[in-house]
């Protein structure tokens, strides 16, 4: 995975582009970066918690994990919200798949997009996994300008 | 798309509930359907010496043989190789491929370390500590359930 500092900061870039979305308002973006962080939270919170069951962990990862895990923290909300919380969580789980997509590393990978259809890791391996500090410094990077020439023509 | 709306909506106690269960039982059946074949192939211990070769994660320990380091993995297999390894690299996360020889040893075709995971840890820790700040500017419990708001509004 690339750190959790790449995945906030994809979710910045991905606002920048259509800043008008209510999904990216005030009330909704911190969903939005909740839903970025979600599936890592989650696999890796299990993987800390039960070392003995890391592999099995990744299936928090998955989509289909996202998905349930998303529908049960949206139910803890006010019913007027539930539906729009639902919607930023998934934007952001599928930003952080999609980022988690393009890296690769030594041996099969543990992404597996596709379960329960297709058993097998998927990715697209536009860079290593041992490249995640440049990584991480060029989404961060990209991640303030962008921000900062939203907000100057938000002034305008 | 209307059904998750019509869920959430009407009937967020049993959405809850379904969703916990539909949770556990993929669990289990991700673990019996994936997990238990990787085991398999990709343990050091369920590895036969001599056989094609495999990917194994773990890492890397100083080995009371001279000029050699140890890596070990999550299922407690252990394999040397001769290596002049820097410190930085030892107890970090460590990918290899290769095929294991019957002497306890690892012929290793490619090999993967991930020496600055404690610096990817800190990073990440702190991308979580501005999530929780920025939850912490929006979130309001009331008696009907979680509500977002800008504490500005307020």
């Amino acid at each position: 995975m690339p750190d959790l500092l790449s995945h906030a900061a994809s979710a910045y870039l991905v606002k920048n582009i259509k800043p008008q979305s209510s999904l990216f308002g005030k009330r909704y973006f911190g969903m939005v970066l909740l839903g970025v962080f979600l599936p890592d939270i989650i696999a890796r919170g299990t993987m800390v918690l039960f070392p003995e069951w890391t592999l099995t962990a990744q299936f928090f990862h998955t989509p289909v994990a996202c998905f349930f895990q998303t529908v049960l923290i949206s139910t803890f909300f006010i019913r007027k919200q539930r539906v729009r919380v639902f919607q930023a969580l998934t934007l952001g789980w599928i930003l952080h798949q999609t980022f988690d997509l393009a890296q690769t590393n030594l041996g099969p990978g543990f992404y597996y997009v596709l379960w329960p259809l297709y058993d097998h890791p998927l990715r697209f391996g536009l860079f290593e996994s041992t490249d995640w500090p440049w990584v991480a410094l060029i989404t961060v990077l990209l991640a303030i300008v962008s921000e900062f020439f939203q907000k100057k023509n938000a002034r305008k | 798309m209307k059904i998750i709306n019509r869920c959430l909506k009407n009937h967020p106690f049993w959405s809850g509930w379904i969703s916990l269960c539909l949770l556990l039982l993929g669990a289990i059946y991700f673990h019996s359907s994936i997990i238990v074949e990787r085991f398999a192939r990709e343990e050091v211990s369920n590895h036969n010496p001599g056989t094609e070769p495999g990917f194994f994660w773990g890492r890397l320990e100083k080995s009371p043989l001279k000029g050699h380091v140890e890596f070990k993995d999550r299922s407690g297999g252990i394999v040397r190789f001769s290596s002049s390894t820097k410190k930085s690299t030892l107890h970090a996360m460590t990918i290899v491929e290769g095929y294991l020889n019957p002497d306890r040893t690892i012929h290793i075709l490619q090999r993967e370390d991930h020496a600055n995971i404690l610096l990817k840890f800190g990073s990440s820790a702190l991308a979580l500590g501005f999530l929780l700040w920025k939850l912490f500017q929006i979130f309001h419990i009331s008696k009907k359930g979680l509500r977002l708001a800008p504490r500005k509004q307020q």
